[in-house]
């Protein structure tokens, strides 16, 4: 028996150690931020596949909350895309994917976003993440949200990123829907990102995530 | 049969207790099945407040000592280049039994309110590759705590060294490319835009980049060489190659990407104004 023992104890520790490393590994050099809001969760960038959520498969920074005024105000992905279609933000784009907690348990989100430019010149491409798809639910501050990322593609395969500047191009055009209230930089997101360009990435990012309150 | 039974819950009681202490031991947090840093939303104060506090935190000589030596200043052919290789945020954590209405009161009165204020905090990030996070007193008047410097990233970005920056800015201006396209216009270096061109699979140092903002929107019809990247077409460093691409564009500013080993500008991206903000006003970033 003690020989059965010994055997199984020790698929157990290879199993646990092999299982376990990852984890470990990932603990103190992994800058990924669960923000948590009261309760609430989401990870402060968004990933290129919806499997694996490391450090080195993310593709954008989470920049922007639209939230509601009222536990009764209307926030969802489609509002916001249909309120954005007048700025000119008419083109799809490729499925990302966000990773959000409303409800206890963690989900992705594949979303592909919307765009000013179908050739990747000189455009400016957000997302937009819900637990469900449509919105999130905090019950302290926010009432109905949602969560963003933004980059700009200046030119495919040459240049894109740009968070920061597509975070106030975006907040720009959000003023102007009537009853929106924009309030930037106004919350520290943990996804400060110094200037540098990683292959055709250009990273700025200063950290701040802004909100936008819809009527 | 009653061995192997006995064996049986041996082994599952030891597997038990191995998997509890692994998750007691790591902290799991199952946002992505490995661990996270959790960190509380915090909230900016009033842009006086806020820089009181910054004055406050850049006091402490641990601080001082942290961030010194890591800002620049340089000219170079007239141009002149500062900035500096970190970054503190600072703010405040909401009380969690605020309300919403209470909250979005805050945010609309300007966010001067202190009796909704729980705790200050702050995050020094120092370079590309660390970050500390510090605990501030109650009364938002004293550094109480700065953490061990945490890792940024789960590899090595590589740092942009004042040569470097010195260098780039110097073969930038001189590449003829770049000065057909300056002449007889005013610009100027955009402060803090010299920054690390590095490799995304493996994080070797290609180069920097560095941004020339024109003193106007200029039309220029032109024969662009820009740097297509791309490690899965390019399998080798420095993953990239450059082309032409004849565009004729209205031009505010232009990238620059310089590679160290060519010791040339490989790259000269001409930016735009976006077309959808072209009549909007520019907020504070």
């Amino acid at each position: 028996m003690l020989k059965k023992i010994v055997l199984i104890l020790s698929i157990v520790i290879v199993t646990t150690v092999f299982t376990a490393l990852p984890v470990t590994a990932n603990t103190a050099a992994n800058p990924l931020v669960v923000l948590s809001l009261n309760g609430d969760q989401f990870v402060n960038y968004d990933f290129d596949n919806n499997t694996t959520f490391t450090q080195g498969r993310v593709d954008q920074a989470v920049t922007i909350i639209f939230f509601g005024n009222l536990s009764t105000s209307t926030v969802d992905k489609s509002t916001i895309y249909a309120a954005f279609d007048s700025n000119g933000f008419n083109y799809g784009g490729s499925t990302i994917h966000g990773r959000v907690n409303d409800t206890g348990s963690w989900v992705t989100n594949g979303d592909g976003g919307r765009k000013t430019s179908a050739a990747d010149i000189n455009g400016c491409h957000y997302r937009l993440y819900a637990a469900n798809g449509v919105n999130m639910w905090d019950p302290t501050y926010y009432h109905k949200y949602v969560v963003a990322t933004t980059h700009k593609d200046m030119m495919l395969g040459v240049d894109y990123g740009h968070n920061e500047d597509a975070e106030t191009l975006i907040l720009q055009c959000a003023i102007g829907h009537p009853g929106w209230a924009v309030f930037q930089n106004y919350a520290w997101f943990g996804n400060y990102e110094a200037p540098r360009w990683e292959g055709a990435q250009y990273w700025d990012n200063n950290g701040y995530g802004s909100a936008v309150r819809l009527p | 049969m009653k061995n192997n039974k006995k064996t049986m819950i041996i082994t599952l009681l030891v597997l038990v207790v191995m998997i509890s202490a692994s998750i007691i031991t790591t902290g799991v947090i199952t946002a992505n099945n490995q661990t996270e840093k959790v960190q509380t939303v915090f909230y900016r104060l009033p842009p006086q407040d806020e820089n009181a506090l910054k004055q406050m935190v850049l006091a402490d000589s641990r601080i001082q000592e942290l961030i010194k030596d890591k800002s620049y200043d340089f000219s170079v052919q007239g141009q002149s280049i500062k900035g500096q290789d970190w970054n503190l945020a600072v703010g405040v954590v909401l009380k969690a039994d605020i309300g919403a209405e209470r909250f979005n009161k805050w945010l609309d009165e300007g966010r001067t309110d202190k009796s909704v204020i729980e705790k200050y905090t702050g995050v020094l990030n120092v370079g590309y590759n660390y970050a500390y996070d510090l605990i501030i007193n109650a009364d938002g008047t004293k550094v109480d705590e700065i953490s061990a410097p945490s890792a940024r990233f789960d590899y090595i970005i590589p740092e942009l060294t004042g040569a470097d920056r010195e260098k780039a800015v110097t073969i930038a201006l001189a590449d003829p490319r770049v000065q057909e396209l300056l002449f007889g216009k005013n610009y100027a270096v955009v402060p803090g835009s010299v920054a690390m061109w590095h490799s995304s699979k493996d994080h070797q140092k290609i180069g920097a980049g560095l941004e020339i903002q024109l003193d106007k929107v200029y039309s220029i019809d032109y024969a662009w060489p820009l740097a297509e990247y791309d490690e899965t077409k390019y399998t080798s460093f420095p993953y990239y190659q450059t082309q032409t691409r004849n565009m004729a564009l209205e031009v505010s500013s232009l990238a620059i990407l310089i590679d160290f080993e060519k010791e040339s500008a490989v790259s000269i991206i001409p930016h735009s104004v976006s077309a959808i903000t072209q009549d909007l006003q520019i907020q504070d970033k």
